[in-house]
């Protein structure tokens, strides 16, 4: 009979960090300083609960809805496409990135479009403490989508290759973990900007 | 050889969405309902957190990382969940 403690121990000794360990490290960094960036979104809710509902009002929340569910869809691209190169592995796995990077740009355009609209009615960075965080944090956060779409263009060229080496494995999970990171980020940023 | 986790024939990615959509759509109900504003709140963030944590236990997979790193993702979830309320709340 196998010893529970030994059994629990050798699982333990299985399970492995998805991707690099510096990815987590990155990964650790950014939702502390997000976490800030949330903090204050809800500092400024508390304290100026008016000007924030008010500006609120002001925003278009299918515009938020249509990038909540670009990003929920892109990451599940995404990780269909780790899971497809990892199972058994084909030249076509790679249209699982194409998709998800399709999905980023949509993001990209529709933000466009929105702060486009908000601009040409006036409301700026400087209009109020709610603009001022919108434009800031979705702007950080779009940066992210910048570097995420430049990483999953890494993302596609790897998984074009016949093979795959453990190295070329470790990137595409780090990849998708970045491009992850860019969605969960956003579910928190949609909620407070959004929702409340 | 086939290690796709599946589920009544879709897989756990697969299914890991649709909760998260379903999440989405409860969350802007929450916030486009004429609710109560604390129970709009608490609605609001605590989807949130299950959406960060489906999107963390199933899309970056930490079902299989070491219990280390999940226990610690979980711990920032329910933290930043809980300085939020704290201060939607009681500030």
């Amino acid at each position: 009979m196998v010893d529970p403690s030994l059994a629990e121990s050798k699982a333990q000794a299985n399970s492995q960090i998805p991707g690099e360990a510096g990815i987590w490290a990155f990964v650790a960094g950014d939702l502390l300083v997000f976490s800030v960036f949330f903090i204050l979104i809800a500092l400024g809710q508390k304290e100026q609960a008016d000007i924030f509902n008010a500006s609120r009002e002001t925003l278009n929340l299918h515009f938020g809805i249509a990038n909540t569910l670009l990003l929920l869809t892109g990451s599940l691209f995404v990780a269909i496409g780790v899971e497809r190169c990892r199972d058994s592995h084909n030249a076509t796995d790679n249209r699982w990135f194409l998709l998800a990077m399709g999905c980023g740009v949509g993001f990209v355009i529709n933000k466009v479009f929105e702060w486009s609209a908000k601009i040409e009615t006036g409301l700026l960075p400087v209009t109020n403490d709610f603009y001022m965080y919108f434009f800031v944090f979705t702007g950080i956060h779009l940066l992210h989508v910048f570097v995420g779409l430049g990483v999953l263009t890494f993302l596609f060229q790897i998984s074009r290759r016949a093979n795959l080496s453990s190295r070329n494995f470790l990137a595409l999970e780090s990849g998708a973990i970045f491009w992850h990171l860019v969605d969960l980020l956003w579910i928190l940023l949609f909620a407070l900007l959004y929702l409340l | 050889m086939n290690s796709i986790r599946k589920f009544q024939g879709l897989s756990v990615m697969t299914w890991a969405w649709f909760v998260l959509v379903g999440m989405t759509v409860l969350a802007s109900w929450f916030g486009t309902s004429s609710a109560n504003n604390s129970h709009l709140i608490m609605g609001v963030i605590i989807t949130a957190a299950i959406k960060i944590w489906v999107i963390g236990y199933q899309f970056m997979e930490l079902h299989s990382a070491p219990s280390f790193l999940h226990y610690a993702f979980l711990l920032w979830i329910v933290g930043i969940s809980a300085i939020l309320l704290s201060v939607l709340y009681i500030m």
